[in-house]
């Protein structure tokens, strides 16, 4: 399941690198899949998780780090949200789960006899309270974080945005999951136990399901968009090129990567009528028919 | 010469939303406190694709026929563009103009053209009737999703 959100994340990743340089708003959702998979990565689903916390110290650095950049992907995840349902930033409920990495930091350090290198290092700790302080502000944050989002997305949760909020619903019974495994560990650590291994297996379908409903929605929304603009838009580039219609060889190139398919048709469309009236030529009629076509095309979105 | 943000400049005059040239030319109309009239001009054009003249009670934006609706609209936004620069008092780009149309602007208080990006101001208003042209497109980019 790790291995299976791990592709998905990196597949979001790859996919949505021309969305973030063309538009500013796409970014937090960007860096929100980047810190995921940072999360991922430092779980172990790539390399060993020993060969990791081993370059820190060996001392399961790596589990801090885990906490640290899940709830930095939800922070930016919650963030784009935010954008998406156009709220205002209320400062405290916007910055507070972030206020749980300092305490989280502290109490970690605080924990006695991290080493050695262990994928269950907290519930082998679970005894002292700086592990209990450590796990349950991580928990607290994210759980805090995930409603909000989900009562964010309450309007939007229609088609493929509901994918989110049954992704985040899962995701809050594994959270609650581990938080009742915290609290219930010092009075009967066999039944916070088997409700604790309810976390692992919850928590990773719930954010599976999230990332997979995050890959249809794009995949849904630019697929019609590729189909309709992405010959247009690379005839017209090379169009562009070929007749050496800007000043700068870089431009036509840079247009088609830094404006979205559409834009930049329409932006090749004005340069080569400019290149027309400042030459005071005409296209051979082909070319002619072909640019009126797509002109037309363009005309059907005006 | 420091020229604005012309992002900040068109939500200014627009708003987030999508418009029409019917409104921007309203809007202008309000804001330079005269009317503008777009009026097709069926003259000899040379290099240039628009100009526009404005006299004491007026504001002409003279385009020429063109068979390419996309193209006419955006050298009318350029056109435009220079309105509104000058209405937020930024320093004009020379005009280019044929004997034919010094002539029919013989009275006009000032003139500014099209013609090919080269000076900063070319480049702001062309700036600003491409960033219409996405306004006035119905399916333009001007409302992302932030999650895509």
């Amino acid at each position: 399941m790790k291995l299976l959100l791990f592709a998905l994340l990196s597949a979001l990743c790859l996919l949505r690198i021309p969305s973030v340089v063309k538009v500013a708003e796409s970014r937090a959702s960007w860096v929100a899949s980047m810190f995921g998979l940072a999360a991922l990565y430092v779980l172990g689903t790539v390399t060993p998780l020993e060969d990791i916390d081993r370059y820190l110290g060996g001392v399961n650095v790596t589990n801090l780090l885990q906490a640290i950049f899940a709830l930095l992907a939800i922070f930016f995840f919650n963030d784009s949200v935010r954008r998406l349902a156009n709220v205002p930033i209320v400062r405290w409920t916007y910055y507070a789960p972030l206020l749980s990495i300092p305490i989280m930091i502290v109490s970690f350090a605080l924990i006695e006899g991290k080493a050695p290198t262990a994928a269950g290092f907290i519930d082998t700790h679970m005894d002292q309270l700086a592990t209990a302080v450590y796990s349950g502000t991580y928990m607290i944050a994210l759980l805090f974080t995930v409603l909000r989002i989900i009562y964010m997305l309450r309007h939007k949760a229609k088609g493929p945005y509901a994918t989110f909020s049954a992704g985040l619903m899962v995701v809050v019974v594994a959270v609650s999951c581990h938080i009742t495994y915290v609290v219930l560990f010092h009075f009967s650590p066999w039944v916070a136990r088997a409700i604790g291994t309810w976390f692992d297996r919850l928590f990773y379908v719930g954010l599976s399901v999230t990332a997979a409903g995050w890959l249809i929605l794009f995949l849904s929304k630019q697929l019609p968009r590729l189909r309709l603009w992405m010959i247009d838009a690379l005839w017209l580039t090379a169009l562009r090129m070929r007749v050496n219609a800007d000043r700068s060889r870089v431009s036509p190139a840079w247009d088609l990567f830094n404006e979205t398919l559409e834009n930049g048709v329409y932006k090749s469309l004005i340069v080569l009528h400019n290149y027309e009236r400042v030459n005071l030529m005409d296209f051979p009629e082909s070319v002619q028919g072909r640019i009126s076509h797509i002109e037309a095309k363009l005309d059907t979105q005006t | 010469m420091t020229l604005p943000p012309v992002q900040d400049k068109v939500r200014e005059l627009c708003g987030n939303g999508t418009t029409s040239m019917k409104e921007v030319v309203e809007r202008l109309t309000v804001i330079c406190e005269k009317p503008i009239n777009l009026i097709e001009y069926n003259e000899s054009w040379g290099a240039l694709t628009a100009f526009k003249a404005e006299f004491e009670d007026r504001i002409n934006v003279y385009f020429p026929p063109q068979k390419s609706q996309q193209y006419k609209l955006h050298c009318i936004y350029h056109e435009l563009g220079h309105i509104y620069l000058e209405s937020i008092r930024v320093a004009l780009a020379l005009p280019d103009l044929s004997e034919e149309m010094l002539r029919e602007t013989a009275d006009a208080i000032s003139v500014t053209c099209r013609s090919v990006p080269k000076h900063p101001v070319e480049r702001w208003v062309e700036d600003f009737a491409f960033e219409m042209s996405k306004k006035s497109r119905s399916r333009s980019s001007s409302d992302p999703d932030p999650f895509l």
